[in-house]
């Protein structure tokens, strides 16, 4: 016969009773995401040439030795959320050249290893790509990684385009065609980082209402510190008093206490130097503490994490380069890149919405097809090339002056209104207006 | 810098209910390290794919999230039976264990990349109020708030811990494992079925993984390489709280918690990982301290 003691009985009451107060918390709402239904918004657009000077041969198949680009992306590790995206424009813009008769009638070959977001296997990848003998080379991404390719590609003599990086400061070469550096337009590699603050400063004057105090909480991550001090300093001139400015460690998850300090402080303006997810995992805590934050500005957030904030990102700023609208996304060359990138990146997984990482890695792309299209498959007359001309590309006109082929600054700031990602500044290139009133 | 009393609480009060998650997932190391002798990073690795199935389950079949432990549950006790029984097959030393459930532990980044994908994954904005709306504490203390959530990993790991201690304190089987830890090969002379009661703890452990990995999938984003951001908590807790301790490495979580929070509040915070280790690195100092007194306390005794 079976038995069962009183307190064991009472255990089994008590752990019933949880059980049926946390399913009382409800489950979950059928919202397939903002994200996936705007994806599935965008118009369907006609094959175009990828850059100026192709002509686009729909159907035309290309014939002869392919020629071979190599690049070295981290599609495992900690960089490899951004660098999947990368992987899957550089699949893209292979697809649309070939569906458009090929560069020049040859077909176009992407190579990839991967580097497991290690700059050391950076290294011995690229030689091992430029031993194999591919024609090209595309940059990896990551200012560590792209400083750990830039040895074996120059000194192989190949040119060396890259879609972001965040290292500013270092010398990499002649043969460095960056899609967006954050240093562009700055010639004093100690104040590489000037012209993204002085682009947020700018932007939040621009609205009539800069704010009167701002507190930083920032990644302890080179770009992010590097730009979080530039920021700090613009600010200050621009008479911003700083109230509050820490650091907390790459990967933190909780942020109840940095939340608390900023709901102190109560600012106008909260700057989060962030990475990734921090975005996320910081407005939990302030839902936790019952805050809302007078206005934040995010350094470098991911897509998704943006997205997912819902209605709680209206009105957040963010570096950018690149959002989806006119002028920049009015091209034929960009709407056609929106439509195929979004149907690429669903089935990698990936953020289905060009911002700034796919439209810089795009950029770098037209940058080397540029090349190969005007100078021919060889990469001392890319290089040659390159140094002496502009590019048209779907983040705007670049060159390669100044310090490190930095070129012109494109840093741009985008703000979330009625839930899309818009730029706001500079005027030439903002799709509305900044909505700032803190 | 001052910060309220009231600010203070909060902050101890949400460190206090995180540790509660890493104690959660802190139990299955503690008892395989502990009473097998596996020092199980590949459990880790089974947190977060618990989470991504309950994401999967969730999303994809609309499921509430705690019915997806009628699956994950059962799934992992097999899984954590596989790989116990795969040390025995191999007659795995403790370190040879260690070495294998590392390699799993990177695999399993590289497989959650190619099933998942490397991006962030949410499961927040698909949740009900009821799930991400704060509770407010009643009168007198209706400034201080917990999340839903939180409360779900308190239950869960209290239920867990209690369970576990309980049974290895309190049922015959569990008196079976301590006498295995302490010597398997007398046990097994006494007639304690070391092989199977081995995988059982194995598979149990494994499966508490499943309960960590859902509360994980509702409380943060979700990427592969979320593992290597609770590695030091959840190793730093499972040591301090004693190996084989499940009630002490929660203890251990929570109150490691509860000082990186109240750290944060006034110091900077990116020294509060390091705070973690700086108090395993007191502790473990401590120990021949502690060892030469109580040796000291045990001789005068017998003078």
């Amino acid at each position: 016969m079976l038995t069962t003691s009183l307190p064991r009985l009472r255990g089994l009451a008590a752990t019933a009773c949880a059980a049926l107060v946390l399913s009382a918390c409800g489950g979950v709402v059928d919202d397939e995401g903002d994200d996936n239904d705007a994806a599935a918004d965008l118009p369907d657009a006609e094959l175009v040439a990828p850059v100026a000077g192709m002509t686009c041969d729909e159907g035309a198949t290309p014939t002869g030795e392919p020629i071979v680009v190599g690049g070295s992306l981290s599609l495992t590790g900690p960089l490899a959320p951004t660098a999947t995206l990368h992987n899957a424009v550089a699949g893209l813009v292979t697809d649309w050249v070939n569906d458009c008769g090929g560069l020049d009638g040859r077909p176009l070959e992407w190579r990839v290893l991967d580097d497991q977001s290690t700059p050391g296997t950076v290294t011995s990848n690229y030689e091992r790509l430029i031993g194999d003998g591919v024609d090209f080379v595309m940059g990896p991404y990551g200012g560590a990684a792209t400083l750990a390719g830039a040895g074996p590609v120059s000194r192989a003599g190949y040119a060396y385009p890259t879609a972001t990086n965040g290292a500013p400061d270092k010398l990499i070469g002649e043969n460095h065609f960056p899609a967006w550096q954050i240093g562009g337009g700055v010639d004093d590699p100690a104040r590489m980082f000037d012209a993204q603050a002085d682009a947020v400063v700018a932007a939040l004057e621009s609205s009539g209402n800069p704010p009167s105090t701002a507190f930083f909480a920032t990644a302890k991550f080179p770009t992010t510190l590097s730009y979080r001090g530039a920021v700090v300093e613009a600010l200050e001139e621009a008479g911003t008093e700083i109230t509050g400015d820490l650091e907390y460690d790459l990967g933190t998850t909780d942020f109840s206490s940095i939340a608390l300090r900023i709901q102190t402080a109560d600012p106008d303006l909260v700057y989060v130097g962030g990475l990734g997810a921090d975005i996320t995992n910081l407005y939990q805590a302030f839902d936790g503490i019952g805050y809302e934050p007078r206005s934040i500005y995010v350094a470098l957030p991911a897509p998704p994490a943006v997205a997912d904030l819902g209605d709680k990102a209206e009105g957040m700023m963010i570096s950018s380069i690149y959002e989806h609208h006119e002028p920049l996304g009015g091209s034929p060359v960009a709407q056609y890149f929106a439509k195929s990138y979004s149907e690429v990146a669903e089935e990698e997984g990936v953020f289905p919405l060009v911002e700034t990482q796919a439209a810089a890695g795009l950029a770098a792309w037209q940058i080397l097809l540029t090349g190969i299209l005007e100078a021919g498959a060889d990469n001392a007359a890319v290089i040659e090339w390159l140094n002496a001309n502009e590019v048209e590309t779907v983040v705007g006109t670049l060159n390669f002056d100044g310090y490190n082929n930095y070129g012109a600054d494109i840093n741009r700031v985008a703000q979330v209104q009625d839930g899309t990602r818009v730029l706001v500044w500079p005027e030439d290139v903002s799709g509305a207006e900044i909505d700032y009133n803190p | 810098m001052s910060v309220s009393s009231l600010a203070l609480a909060q902050t101890l009060l949400n460190g206090a209910l995180l540790g509660c998650l890493f104690g959660s997932i802190a139990l299955g190391l503690s008892v395989k390290w502990g009473h097998l002798g596996v020092a199980d990073f590949f459990h880790l690795s089974l947190t977060l794919l618990g989470a991504y199935l309950t994401y999967s389950l969730v999303t994809e079949q609309l499921w509430d999230p705690l019915l997806t432990l009628l699956v994950t549950v059962p799934v992992f006790f097999v899984v954590g039976v596989a790989v116990q029984w795969l040390f025995l097959v191999l007659r795995a030393e403790p370190f040879t264990t260690l070495l294998i459930t590392f390699a799993l532990f990177i695999v399993t980044e590289s497989v959650a990349s190619m099933v998942w994908s490397p991006d962030l994954l949410n499961l927040r904005p698909r949740l009900s109020d009821g799930f991400t709306t704060s509770l407010r504490f009643p009168e007198p203390l209706p400034q201080l708030a917990v999340q839903p959530v939180d409360l779900l990993a308190l239950v869960c790991a209290v239920l867990m811990v209690g369970v576990s201690a309980w049974a290895l304190r309190r049922t015959r089987a569990g008196r079976a494992v301590q006498a295995m830890r302490q010597d398997a090969d007398i046990a097994r002379t006494l007639g304690v079925r070391v092989v199977p009661i081995t995988l059982a703890v194995s598979g149990l452990a494994a499966s508490s993984a499943a309960v960590a990995g859902m509360v994980v999938s509702l409380r943060m984003p979700l990427s592969p390489t979320l593992p290597l951001q609770w590695i030091g908590i959840v190793v730093v807790a499972t040591m301090l709280g004693g190996l084989g301790r499940p009630l002490g490495a929660l203890v251990a979580a929570v109150v490691l918690m509860m000082i990186q929070n109240a750290w944060s509040l006034w110091f900077p915070p990116q020294w509060a990982p390091a705070v973690t280790f700086g108090v395993l690195f007191l502790f473990l100092a401590a120990q021949p301290v502690r060892r030469f007194v109580s040796e000291a306390t045990a001789s005068r005794r017998l003078a």
